[in-house]
C-alpha cells in the first residue's frame, strides 16, 4: 500500500496553486491600484508573479532535496539497523584463526557492505513484488518462517534477488521498508504544506507598501543559486559514490601497493595467480600497467589529433574559401557525432591489420596495440580539436588580422605570428580538453588496445598490446568471472576515482588556460 | 621620375604618388563609394574630411587594399600608385601593403609586448640587421610616435594593456617602424589630449618631408594646421578636393561651406 499522496500530485497540486495565486495576486494588487492609483510600488504582475514564486519555490525545492536526501538518509538508515551481534556481519569463528584483530575488522567491514547491498536489494524485489499485486504486507510476515519459497516467489516474478536470503536480512530489509515508506509519507505532506503556507503569507502580504519587484528578483536569484549548487552536488554526489568504496579498497590493499604496483592481475579473471596470504586476495591490483597504456594511448591519439585538428582549424578558419568552409565544416562536426564504437570497430578490422601488414608480425604479434588504438582515437578527436580551435581562431578579433595585414605581412606570417599565439592559451585549453577524452575513452581501447587479464610491467613496444584503466573497470565490472563484491570490484571503484581526479585535474588546466585567454581582449 | 606628367600639368610643382580615377566601391548593394577621383602627391598631407559615414575610411582603405579582408566589397575604378594599377592581378597586395601602410581608426595592437608590437613590421621585412638596429628603430618609432617617454621602462608590457590614446600611439610607431612611402592615417588623434595630439600632428609635418601622408579627421583645426590638400565628402561623393587653404577659406560647393561653418554634421 503506498502512500496517497504522491510527489507527482503534489507537483500538479503546485502548479494549479501557483496558477491560481498569480490571478488572485494580480487582482488583489490591481484592485489596490484601482482604489489609489499610483501608491503601489511594485506593478500588479509583479505581485502576481511574487505569489508564484513564494508558492511554488520552497515547494520544489523542498521536494528536490528530500528526493535527493532519502536515499541517502535510508542508507544510513540501514547502516544503524544492523544488530551488532547479527550472525550475517561476524566473521565465522573458525575463520578468526590466525587473523589479527584489524584483519578482522577490516572483513566485517567488507561483510557489512555486501549485507547492507544485499538488504538495499531485498527491500526492493519485495517492494516490487507486492506493487504487482502478488502479495499483502502479511503475506511476507506470514512466510517469514520458512525462507526458500519466499525467494522462489519473489525471482518467479521477476524480481532481481542476489544473495540467498537470510532471516537477519529480511527482518532489516521490512524495517528499512517501513522507514521509506514513513520518508515517502511526509515529503509530500510537507512539500505541500510549504506551498500552502507560502500562498497564504504572499497573498497576505499585497498591499500598496509591499515591495514585490525586489522580492521576485530575490527569489529568481536564489532559484538560480540553487540551480548551480545542484550541479556541483551532482559532481559530489558522484564523487562520494565512488570514494567510500575506493577507501575501503586503499585500507584494504594499500594506497602505495594499488598506485605504484607494476602488475594488474585480479584473481576472478586469472587461473595460475599464487594465492594471497590466506587464500582471501589473491588479486595483484597495480595501478601503473593500466595508467601506463591509457597515457601511452593518449599520447599517440593527441599526436594524431593535435597536428590535424589544428591545421584544419586554421585552413578553415584563415584560408578556405566561404564554399569549402560551408560543407567541409558540418562534415567534420559529423565526424564528431560517430559512435566510438564505430571507430572501435574501424581499428580493430581496417587499422590493425593494416598495421600490423605495414610493420610485421614480429614487432606486432596482435592487430591490437598502443598504435591501432592511439591512431583511431586521434582521428576521433581530430574534429574536437578542430572544432575547438577553430572556435578560438575565429575568436581572435578581426582587427588583429587587418593590423597584421596592413604592415605588409603575408597571410601566413599573421597566422603564425599574430593569430595562433593571440589564440594559444585557448588552443591549449582545447588539447587539455582532448586529452581528458583521450584518457576517459573507453570503446575504441576494449576493441583495438588489448585486453590482457594479466599484465605484468610496462609495455614499452608501441605496437605491443596494453591495458588500460578503462578497459579494465569494463573487464571486471561485466564480470569475467569475478564476483560482484570482490576486491576486484573494490579496486574497479579506486580506478574510476583515480582516473576521476586525474581527468579533474586536467579539465581545471584547461579551463585556466581558456580563462586567461578570454581576458585578453577585455 | 614622373617628369612627363610634370611638365603636362604645369602647375603642379610635386609629383602624384597615388592617382584615382571613378573609384566605386559596393558594400553588397550598399554604394558606398561613388565615382570619386582623387590624386594623392607625394611629399604633401592630404586630408579627409566629411560627416560620418560618407565613405572617408573605406575609400583610405581602397588605396592599400584593406578591403580585399571584406567578403562584401567590391571595388572598381582604379586606382595606379607610382604608375601601377594596384588593382592588376600582378600586384601582390602583401608589396603594396609594405609600401602603403595604414593606422586604424580603432587601435589595435597586437597582443604581444609593447617592444614586440613595433618591431613587428620591421622583423617581417628584414629591416634590420642585428638586434641594435632593431632596438634602434623601436626606439625611434616610439618617439616618433611621441611615447617613447610613457613606456620606455616598459617594454616588455603588453601593449594591449596601454591606455586608448597610447595604443592610438603605438599604432601610429608600429606603422611607422615599417618606414612605408604612403602612410593612410585614419583619425589618429581621435581619443589623444592636446598635447600628444600637437606630438603627432609634428609627427606628420616631419614625415612629410619624406613621405606623403593620408589624414581621415573630424577637426577641422587639425585639417588645416597639417594638410596642404583636403578632400571633402559627402554621401560617398567627393564633392570637393583642392588646396587646404582654399577649401577653408573659399569652398565652390554650398555644402563644403556648410560642412566646415559647421551646418552639416
Ligand atoms: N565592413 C562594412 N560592411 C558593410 N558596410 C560597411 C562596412 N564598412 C563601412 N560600411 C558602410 O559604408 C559607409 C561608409 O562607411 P565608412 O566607414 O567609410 O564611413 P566614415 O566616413 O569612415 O565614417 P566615420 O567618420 O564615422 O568613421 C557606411 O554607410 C557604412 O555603413
Ligand atoms: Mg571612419
Amino acid at each position: 500500500m503506498g502512500a496517497v499522496l504522491t510527489f507527482p500530485l503534489v507537483l500538479l497540486i503546485v502548479t494549479a496553486l501557483a496558477v491560481a495565486g498569480y490571478i488572485l495576486g494580480r487582482g488583489r494588487a490591481a484592485r489596490i491600484a484601482a482604489a489609489a492609483p499610483r501608491t503601489l510600488h511594485s506593478r500588479p504582475n509583479q505581485h502576481g508573479w511574487h505569489v508564484v514564486f513564494a508558492t511554488a519555490i520552497p515547494a520544489l525545492i523542498f521536494m528536490m532535496v528530500w528526493a535527493f536526501g532519502s536515499g541517502v538518509v535510508s542508507n544510513i538508515y540501514v547502516g544503524s539497523a544492523i544488530p551488532e551481534d547479527l550472525v550475517d556481519v561476524q566473521v565465522p569463528f573458525q575463520q578468526r584463526e590466525g587473523l589479527t584483530e584489524r584483519e578482522i575488522e577490516i572483513r566485517e567491514e567488507v561483510l557489512r557492505t555486501q549485507f547492507v547491498a544485499s538488504v538495499k536489494g531485498l527491500a526492493v524485489a519485495i517492494d516490487g513484488y507486492i506493487a504487482n499485486g502478488n502479495a499483502t504486507e502479511a503475506d511476507i510476515e506470514r512466510w517469514r518462517a520458512d525462507l526458500a519459497p519466499l525467494q522462489d516467489r519473489l525471482r518467479a516474478d521477476g524480481q532481481v534477488v542476489g544473495a540467498s536470503i537470510t532471516q537477519g536480512m529480511l527482518t532489516v530489509a521490512q524495517d528499512l521498508r517501513a522507514f521509506n515508506r514513513a520518508i515517502a509519507t511526509i515529503g509530500p505532506l510537507a512539500a505541500l504544506a510549504l506551498a500552502l503556507i507560502g500562498f497564504g503569507l504572499s497573498l497576505r502580504a499585497i498591499s500598496a507598501e509591499f515591495r514585490a519587484r525586489i522580492a521576485v528578483e530575490r527569489w529568481v536569484l536564489g532559484f538560480l543559486v540553487f540551480a548551480s549548487t545542484m550541479a556541483i552536488l551532482t559532481t559530489i554526489a558522484i564523487l562520494s559514490a565512488i570514494t567510500v568504496p575506493s577507501i575501503t579498497f586503499f585500507r584494504e590493499y594499500g594506497l602505495f601497493n594499488f598506485l605504484f604496483g607494476m602488475a594488474w592481475a585480479p584473481a576472478g579473471d586469472v587461473v595460475g595467480i599464487p594465492e594471497g596470504r590466506d587464500g582471501a586476495y589473491e588479486s595483484v591490483l597495480g595501478f601503473l600497467p593500466l595508467i601506463w597504456g591509457t597515457l601511452y594511448i593518449s599520447l599517440v591519439a593527441l599526436l594524431v589529433a593535435v597536428p590535424l585538428g589544428l591545421l584544419a582549424a586554421v585552413y578553415l578558419s584563415e584560408f578556405a574559401s566561404k564554399w569549402v568552409r560551408a560543407w567541409v565544416k558540418p562534415a567534420l562536426e559529423i565526424l564528431a557525432g560517430v559512435p566510438t564504437i564505430v571507430y572501435g570497430i574501424f581499428a580493430l578490422i581496417t587499422i590493425g591489420p593494416f598495421l600490423q601488414a605495414v610493420v610485421g608480425a614480429t614487432v606486432m604479434p596482435n592487430t591490437v596495440s598502443v598504435m591501432t588504438a592511439g591512431v583511431v582515437m586521434g582521428m576521433m578527436l581530430v574534429p574536437f580539436v578542430s572544432s575547438l580551435s577553430d572556435d578560438v581562431i575565429n575568436a581572435v578579433p578581426q582587427a588583429m588580422r587587418d593590423g597584421s595585414l596592413g604592415l605588409g605581412a603575408t597571410q601566413a606570417e599573421t597566422v603564425t605570428k599574430v593569430i595562433l599565439p593571440a589564440a594559444l592559451p585557448g588552443i591549449v585549453g582545447a588539447v587539455v580538453l582532448a586529452a581528458s577524452r583521450a584518457i576517459g575513452e573507453t570503446m575504441i581501447v576494449v576493441l583495438a588496445a588489448g585486453a590482457l587479464s594479466n599484465v605484468q610491467g610496462l609495455e614499452p613496444n608501441p605496437f605491443g598490446a596494453v591495458v588500460t584503466v578503462t578497459t579494465r573497470i569494463v573487464a571486471v565490472l561485466t564480470g569475467e568471472g569475478s564476483g560482484f563484491d570482490s576486491i576486484d570490484v573494490l579496486a574497479v571503484f579506486a580506478l574510476a576515482f583515480t582516473l576521476f581526479f586525474i581527468t579533474l585535474g586536467l579539465n581545471l588546466v584547461a579551463q585556466r588556460m581558456v580563462a586567461k585567454y578570454r581576458e585578453q581582449y577585455d | 621620375m614622373n617628369d612627363m606628367r610634370m611638365t603636362e600639368r604645369g602647375v603642379n610643382t610635386k609629383d602624384i604618388k597615388i592617382e584615382a580615377r571613378k573609384v566605386q566601391v559596393f558594400y553588397g548593394a550598399n554604394h558606398a563609394i561613388k565615382d570619386v577621383d582623387v590624386d594623392i602627391e607625394d611629399k604633401t598631407v592630404t586630408a579627409f574630411i566629411g560627416p560620418s559615414g560618407c565613405g572617408k575610411s573605406t575609400f583610405l582603405r581602397c588605396l592599400n587594399r584593406m578591403n580585399d579582408t571584406i567578403d562584401i566589397c567590391r571595388v572598381e575604378g582604379d586606382i595606379i600608385l607610382d604608375g601601377e594599377d594596384i588593382y592588376d592581378k600582378r600586384v601582390d597586395p602583401v608589396q603594396l601593403r609594405a609600401k602603403v601602410g595604414m593606422v586604424f581608426q580603432k587601435p589595435n595592437p597586437f597582443p604581444k609586448s609593447i617592444y614586440d608590437n613595433v618591431a613587428y613590421g620591421p622583423k617581417i621585412h628584414g629591416l634590420s640587421r642585428n638586434k641594435a638596429e632593431l632596438d634602434e628603430i623601436v626606439e625611434s618609432s616610439l618617439r616618433r610616435a611621441a611615447l617613447w617617454n610613457e613606456v620606455k621602462d616598459r617594454l616588455d608590457a603588453p601593449g594591449t594593456g596601454l591606455s586608448g590614446g597610447q595604443q592610438q600611439r603605438l599604432c601610429i610607431a608600429r606603422a611607422v617602424a615599417t618606414s612605408p612611402e604612403v602612410l593612410l592615417m585614419d583619425e589618429p588623434c581621435s581619443a589623444l589630449d592636446p598635447i600628444a595630439t600637437a606630438q603627432v600632428e609634428e609627427l606628420i609635418d616631419e614625415l612629410r618631408q619624406s613621405y606623403s601622408v593620408v589624414i581621415v579627421t573630424h577637426s577641422m583645426q587639425q585639417a588645416a594646421r597639417v594638410s596642404q590638400k583636403t578632400a571633402f565628402f559627402h554621401l560617398g561623393n567627393l564633392v570637393e578636393f583642392g588646396e587646404t587653404s582654399k577649401i577653408f577659406t573659399n569652398p565652390e560647393d554650398p555644402r563644403t561651406e556648410s560642412y566646415i561653418t559647421g551646418r552639416i554634421g
